[in-house]
């Protein structure tokens, strides 16, 4: 008995994995920059992501793709793997998969772009861009955050990255500038103790009375922290919203 | 006013004070006399001259003195040119023959210094020095770094008042140790308080401070500290062949500023035998009961150079070759140079922020 359940749960397995096979393959066929599987989104929705993702693609080094699902079984695990499929449609592109069905979002870079947005940014790209418009169930919006997302990630010079080089640039002019005009200016005191006779005074009263004592009492507190992170030839991120 | 020049026996040039081994040295015909024996020559010139015609030297010299009180002229006793000062000069050279001119009055009466600080370091020391000391210097404008300008280092004998002062300082203060340490989950600190009371007294002797207004205070206090143990008997002799200046800052006009590093000097050696964590002065009394004061000049290599509408000062202590200076900054160059050192920090700026953003 023991024996046939397992061989049934062995045939389901397969099944569902030779469906998703055939899913991917799907989407793999289909030649849009939006992909969209289950009627996840409108087809007015999908005509004006597709129109944006090619304004950002078009004669680009990096393309875009994205992949919209409503579908409860497929897990987060093959969300994944689809965001790697999807990537992996051209040398260099990221690739946006979301699935409505278990309201996950996945960001997936593939090839150069890999290595200015690393997982970290990806992970970032979905945070700080995809997750609050997903919330709103706002496609459009999403598609716009994704394509600002990789743009912002993906150029190494980002207006918060000048700005930083700018402050490092202000704090080394003033550092040095101030430095070395400290150094010039005349500052130098004589020494009027060589003059003492004896080199020191004479003391006719040193007295050092005891007044008073208390002692204070504060308790010491204590904190943890902690995280971690990790990338490879594909870099991505992605998360619940 | 009468004017001093000592001259060569062997052939009339004008004698300089050689700062190496102390002998009047002749520039023309590079003959060296011992001080003395030009002193004694020196007497015996000035007996004859008055023994011969006296009553005229008497009116020429009453005559000179009218006329030099009131526009500062000499006449150059080797050229007779006539030789301007202002009123503070007591020594410098002939414009013309390049002599050198002692104006001895100007070193007389009151005016008289008891003792001096012969140059004991030579010109060449000076320019060599100065040259090392701003050469390393970056951001010093070219011109002043330049031979030219090294040239113009001129020694000056400075005047000084010496004080000898006798102090006595009390001080009240509230003194704190503190003492902390761990135990289980506390953090504990216990305050002892002490009433602290010091009285002292002690002497300074020969405490410097310039006497001219032309010298700036506090270039002159960096070149101490003098050796004292070579102040010489003032002689007209050690300033041939230099500048000198008499005071025209009187010693109670510097008291202030000897007081002032007498009070300092005092509260901080009180404070220093207090062992306490923390210190209140709660009262202090420093008080300065007797200054004694002496009169003397200090040798003094200095030079002044402009640069942007402004004075910069270059000194070297004439007996210890210790050197100091007031630079002129290239600001120019330093902008340039700090807008460099500002690349470095943008791009390091910008790597950082692409790694870690």
């Amino acid at each position: 008995m023991r024996k046939l359940f397992k061989k049934i749960s062995a045939v389901i397995c397969a099944g569902a994995i030779a469906c998703t096979a055939l899913a991917f393959s799907a989407f793999a066929a289909d030649n849009g920059r939006c992909v969209v599987y289950n009627d996840a989104i409108s087809d007015s929705d999908r005509a004006e992501c597709e129109k944006l993702l090619n304004e950002a693609s078009d004669g680009k080094d990096v393309q875009l793709y994205v992949l919209f699902l409503n579908d409860k079984t497929v897990t987060d695990t093959q969300v994944k793997e689809l965001a790697g499929t999807m990537s992996n449609r051209s040398t260099n592109s990221v690739a946006a998969v979301v699935n409505y069905g278990t309201n996950y979002a996945f960001v997936d870079a593939h090839g150069t772009v890999a290595e200015r947005i690393t997982s970290s940014k990806a992970q970032k790209i979905y945070d700080k861009y995809l997750s609050s418009e997903l919330k709103d169930k706002d496609n459009v919006g999403a598609v716009k955050a994704f394509i600002k997302g990789v743009k912002r990630y993906n150029s190494f010079l980002s207006p918060i990255v000048i700005l930083i080089g700018c402050i490092g640039f202000l704090a080394f002019f003033l550092i040095f500038y101030f430095t070395v005009r400290t150094k010039y200016k005349f500052h130098e005191k004589p020494n009027t103790n060589a003059y003492l006779e004896g080199g020191d005074l004479n003391f006719g009263v040193m007295e050092d009375i005891f007044v008073s004592e208390h002692t204070s009492r504060t308790a010491i507190s204590s904190g943890s922290s902690g995280g971690g992170g990790s990338g490879g030839s594909h870099s991505g991120g992605g998360g619940h919203f | 006013m009468p004017v001093l020049e000592y001259k060569c026996p062997n052939c009339g040039g004008g004698l300089e004070l050689n700062p190496v081994n102390q002998k009047m040295k002749c520039p023309f015909c590079l003959s060296e006399f011992e001080q003395a024996e030009i002193e004694k020559l020196f007497a015996e010139q000035e007996k004859n001259k008055f023994n011969t015609d006296g009553a005229e030297e008497e009116e020429k010299a009453r005559k000179d003195a009218e006329f030099s009180g009131s526009t500062n002229l000499y006449r150059c006793q080797s050229c007779g040119a006539e030789i301007m000062a202002d009123d503070t000069t007591a020594a410098t050279f002939c414009l013309y023959c390049h002599n050198p001119v002692v104006l001895s009055s100007r070193c007389s009466g009151d005016m008289r210094p008891s003792r001096l600080i012969p140059f004991m370091t030579t010109k060449e020391q000076a320019t060599s020095n100065y040259k090392a000391w701003c050469g390393k210097k970056w951001f010093v404008p070219k011109d002043f770094k330049s031979i030219e300008t090294a040239e113009k280092i001129s020694g000056v004998y400075i005047p000084f008042w010496l004080a000898d002062c006798s102090v006595s300082g009390r001080v009240h203060a509230e003194g704190k140790k503190i003492r902390s340490w761990t135990s289980g989950n506390y953090r504990y600190t216990e305050t002892r308080i002490y009433d602290v009371s010091r009285a002292a007294d002690g002497v300074f002797r020969g405490i410097p401070a310039d006497g001219s207004s032309k010298a700036e205070d506090g270039l002159m206090d960096a070149l101490e500290p003098f050796d004292y143990s070579q102040l010489k008997e003032f002689s007209m002799n050690y300033l041939s062949g230099f500048l000198a200046e008499r005071y025209d800052v009187d010693r109670k006009d510097v008291f202030p500023r000897i007081k002032s590093r007498v009070d300092e000097n005092t509260e901080a050696l009180i404070r220093n035998s207090m062992h306490y964590d923390s210190i209140r002065i709660l009262d202090k009394n420093i008080v300065i009961e007797k200054t004694d004061w002496e009169y003397v000049m200090m040798p003094v290599w200095f030079m002044t150079y402009k640069y942007n509408d402004k004075d910069y000062y270059f000194a070297m202590n004439g007996e210890t070759g210790k050197v100091t200076g007031i630079l002129p900054l290239a600001k120019g160059k330093l902008f340039w140079v700090s807008c460099l050192i500002g690349m470095i920090g943008f791009i390091l700026g910008i790597i950082g922020g692409g790694i870690f953003l």
